[in-house]
């Protein structure tokens, strides 16, 4: 028997319709046989208590995860509203998943490794290929639960997720874990089996500007106090004005999307891009994820081009990494800072893709808060896992 | 010679002296050295932070072009995509004519495209209540409370005759609010007007904090009010008409009805007329055939002899008798025909014979006036379908008519075409025309044109009358044209023999 996906869709305004439009669509595709795995998105549109009890029993109570996001990628463009289902149906790729509720009442690292437990345990004896994440996006401490599920998972094994969003109002994000959600929550699927994978991620922002050192960090490091002995706020200023004065109004407005922070990572000539999400009245930057002291900072510049140029860099990688082979489905999380840069150019994006991976492909993805990636070229020595904002990650199974 | 230790002492004193200036003018060196070394580096160093100071300003430059660039390609790229959603929204909504579908034309999709998350069109009705027309991704809640605020909300009424578009997001002054709607930070109103009176809003708004309104979201949302406003405006002018057009179709009805009603009425008495007609012609005809039958006795001297005086007055009661009887029969026939009593002969018969027949009756009175009767008849003129008879009747009282009032060496010509469906037959004069005053009554009974040749020749006022009657009972048509001294010209149509 060979691998079945299917994916299914609907924008109906009822969430209970939405899923089981989506669902029928997706049964339709895979045809008869036994359900392995339910991945499930939907838009803040929808709360998932209208629809997930059905969807657990429509898919034979078989394993169920899902997030919530801002906008689904599916293989005919993006759906700003909707809830997608996609169903596996496979008799040599193995899944096992578990998760985690309440994080904030929790170690975090102890959680991480209470649910990279429960995963292993049910996963068996099979070669564990790599691990999918869902967590809350809001979450300060994603970095600290990764390590808790590599105590478990081993500290060279491929960690890969996203950080659920919402509908960019930044308060509330949904993790599905079978006929339970939670608002606070990871859950994760371990992917193993006689398959295979190719991944790779990019961002496509630029330095700008001298480089400058952050001398200061507190709140799990997510907020800057001083940058080159200096308020941090003062950098936005010296390069927005006024402008920086809106970045409390707007979100997510010009400049953070289009000029984040690029923090100097680990490997030469990489940056890890940090959105800067608020100012604080001492002078202090917020990020949306953390951020080490005495690490250099950039301002960053992106645009559509630089954007869709990473993207192409990335579908470069994967098609390195494939050699020939073809793609059986395709997973993507991509950066609410890219959704809002890209917009229109979002359909480019996809077409790139799908030029590059196969018209037919299955392709199943949403934009996150935070995307969590494992360079491919560290699996075999060392592997460290990045929680990065404004990138593209595409895996590949095949 | 001997090493005195003094020397000795002395010795050592100028060689540390020796040392000494030596160490200073190495140091000395060394300071020289040093300090040219560090005004070396000092100004390196100065040269990379000014470098790093031009790399900052060049930043900064870039920032702000690329800031500009993008904020002006944003807001083409919202024209461009709003105009487009504008574009398909006007084809949809200008091309139904019924109000609520111009709203129910207006879909999720197509709205998106104009860059809003949420849109609530209010409408006010005949009695000015709001009705909410269109409420997407809004919470019933929040389009209550904007319906259940709006008329009593004087400063938005205001902003709304006035076509204002206005915009609110997060950095309006709390003051300059007009409408407050909890969860609503981002949104534009659009009045719908016609030309002179307010026919709902448009609130559209953006649910995230990704960019505030701008001019483009204020100019789209005020075409999509123009549009809607038309399409209303539209819809209600169709909507009066089409009242308008059924309150006169109504009328009509009515109308239709009454004259209906009528018609039957006329039907009716025109019906007690025929039989009156007929039960009356009956009873006369009886007294008169004695009448004439008494006057023939007395006139054959059978009762004796008479003198000539009286025989003179009794050939005037016989021949008075004899027109009498002939109206009688006249009468009875138009009655007969018009009750539907007679029965018709059909036959499928040419009408040459009939002409022939006609000419060879009246060829005395042709000849005495020296008449030129022509006959033209188009070329295979197919049979009709008639009762020759009748038909013939038709002839002689046209032909006849014809003759009396055409004056000597006149003409009367007698032509026939046809189509598919039928003939026509065209009995033409020369004589003295008829009145246009009286051609409208020319075929109702008893009437009789005014003119002198009617004063001087008596007639019953019934042949004409006969012959339509004729003509229309063979599902044909008979009319008449005239002109006073230029002859007159009579039409009738007869069907042409259906081919099996």
């Amino acid at each position: 028997m060979s691998t079945s996906i299917g994916i299914g869709f609907s924008r109906d305004a009822d969430g209970l319709t939405a899923a089981q439009i989506a669902v029928k669509e997706a049964k339709k595709q895979i045809g008869e046989g036994s359900i392995d795995l339910a991945i499930v998105y939907h838009t803040a549109h929808y709360h998932p208590k209208d629809f997930l009890n059905f969807l657990y029993e429509s898919v034979d109570q078989t394993r169920l995860i899902g997030s919530s996001t801002t906008a689904i990628i599916l293989p005919h463009g993006i759906e700003d509203k909707g809830v997608a289902v996609m169903l596996i149906q496979s008799a040599y790729i193995k899944f096992e998943i578990g998760h985690m509720p309440h994080l904030h009442f929790q170690d975090i690292f102890e959680a991480g490794k209470t649910m990279a437990s429960e995963s292993i345990t049910g996963y068996g004896a099979h070669f564990r290929k790599f691990c999918l994440l869902f967590i809350n996006g809001l979450n300060p401490f994603i970095p600290t639960f990764i390590k808790g599920l590599k105590d478990q998972l081993g500290p060279t094994f491929p960690i890969y997720g996203m950080g659920s969003s919402d509908d960019l109002l930044f308060k509330k994000t949904y993790q599905l874990y079978q006929n339970a959600y939670h608002t606070d929550g990871a859950v994760g699927l371990l992917i193993g089996g006689n398959t295979h994978f190719a991944v790779s991620q990019k961002h496509g922002w630029k330095p700008l500007g001298k480089p400058r050192t952050i001398d200061a960090v507190r709140d799990n490091n997510h907020v800057i106090e001083k940058i080159d002995r200096q308020p941090a706020k003062d950098l936005l200023t010296r390069f927005f004005d006024e402008e920086a004065q809106r970045i409390n109004d707007y979100r997510l407005g010009q400049i953070n999307v289009r000029y984040p922070l690029g923090i100097t990572g680990p490997e030469k000539g990489q940056y890890l891009i940090r959105n800067v999400t608020n100012t604080l009245d001492d002078g202090s930057i917020v990020c949306q994820d953390n951020v080490d002291e005495k690490s250099q900072v950039h301002i960053m510049l992106g645009s559509q081009l630089s954007c869709l140029k990473a993207t192409a860099e990335a579908l470069g990688e994967i098609k390195l990494q494939l050699a020939g082979k073809k793609p059986r489905l395709v997973f993507i999380f991509e950066s609410l800072m890219r959704y809002q840069l890209l917009q229109r150019s979002l359909d480019k994006e996809i077409t790139l893709i799908r030029k590059a991976l196969g018209d037919t492909v299955p392709i199943f993805g949403m934009f996150c808060m935070n995307e969590i990636f494992t360079p491919r070229f560290h699996i075999q020595t060392e592997a460290p896992t990045y929680v990065q904002n404004g990138s593209i990650m595409i895996a590949v199974v095949y | 010679m001997p090493i005195s230790f003094q020397n000795l002492a002395s010795d050592f004193n100028v060689l540390v002296e020796l040392l000494l200036l030596v160490t200073i003018v190495i140091m000395l060196g060394i300071t020289v050295a040093y300090r040219q070394r560090a005004a070396m580096i000092k100004g390196s160093l100065n040269k990379l932070i000014k470098s790093f100071q031009e790399l900052d300003e060049q930043a900064k430059l870039i920032i702000k072009t690329d800031l500009e660039l993008n904020r002006t390609q944003e807001e083409l790229d919202k024209r461009f995509s709003g105009l487009n959603a504008l574009h398909k929204i006007s084809r949809l909504v200008s091309t139904t004519l019924i109000e609520n579908e111009i709203f129910e034309r207006l879909n999720q999709r197509l709205l998106t495209e104009l860059g809003f998350e949420k849109f609530l069109i209010i409408t006010w009705d005949k009695q000015d209540n709001p009705i909410c027309r269109l409420q997407w991704e809004f919470m019933p809640d929040a389009a209550n409370q904007i319906m259940r605020m709006i008329n009593s909300n004087s400063a938005l009424m205001a902003i709304l005759q006035q076509n204002h578009i206005v915009a609110y997001d997060e950095t309006t002054q709390d003051k300059d609010r007009i409408i407050r709607i909890p969860d609503l930070k981002q949104f534009v109103i659009g009045p719908i007007l016609t030309q002179d009176k307010v026919l709902g809003l448009i609130l559209a708004a953006k649910n995230s904090k990704l960019g505030g309104i701008t001019e483009a979201d204020k100019e789209v949302v005020s075409i999509l009010a123009d549009q809607v406003g038309q399409a209303m405006r539209n819809a209600r002018l169709f909507e009066e008409v089409f009242l308008s057009h059924q309150s006169l179709e109504l009328k009509v009805n009515e109308r239709t009805r009454q004259l209906s009603t009528a018609l039957e009425e006329v039907k009716k008495i025109s019906t007690m007329k025929s039989q009156f007609i007929s039960a009356v012609s009956h009873e006369l005809r009886t007294p008169l055939t004695s009448i004439k039958g008494y006057a023939s006795i007395l006139m054959s001297g059978k009762g004796g002899q008479i003198p000539p005086e009286v025989k003179d007055r009794l050939g005037k009661i016989n021949k008075h008798s004899d027109n009498l009887v002939k109206m009688i029969n006249e009468l009875l026939d138009i009655s007969r025909i018009e009750s539907g009593r007679v029965t018709m002969r059909y036959t499928a018969q040419h009408i040459q014979p009939l002409i022939d027949n006609t000419r060879d009756l009246l060829t005395p009175q042709i000849k005495e006036k020296d008449i030129n009767f022509k006959v033209k008849l188009a070329e295979h003129i197919p049979r009709v379908m008639m009762d020759p008879t009748q038909i013939e009747r038709v002839f002689i009282n046209l032909v006849g008519n014809a003759l009396k009032f055409t004056p000597q060496h006149g003409t009367i010509s007698i032509e026939a075409y046809h189509d598919d469906e039928k003939i026509t037959v065209k009995v033409s004069d020369t004589g003295i025309g008829i009145k246009s005053e009286d051609l409208e009554h020319l075929f109702e009974e008893f009437y009789r044109a005014d003119n002198l040749i009617n004063q001087n020749v008596k007639g019953t006022g019934l042949g004409l009358s006969l012959a339509k009657k004729i003509i229309e009972a063979h599902q044909g048509k008979m009319w008449v044209t005239s002109k006073i001294n230029q002859g007159t010209q009579f039409y009738f149509t007869l069907p042409v023999e259906r081919k099996k």
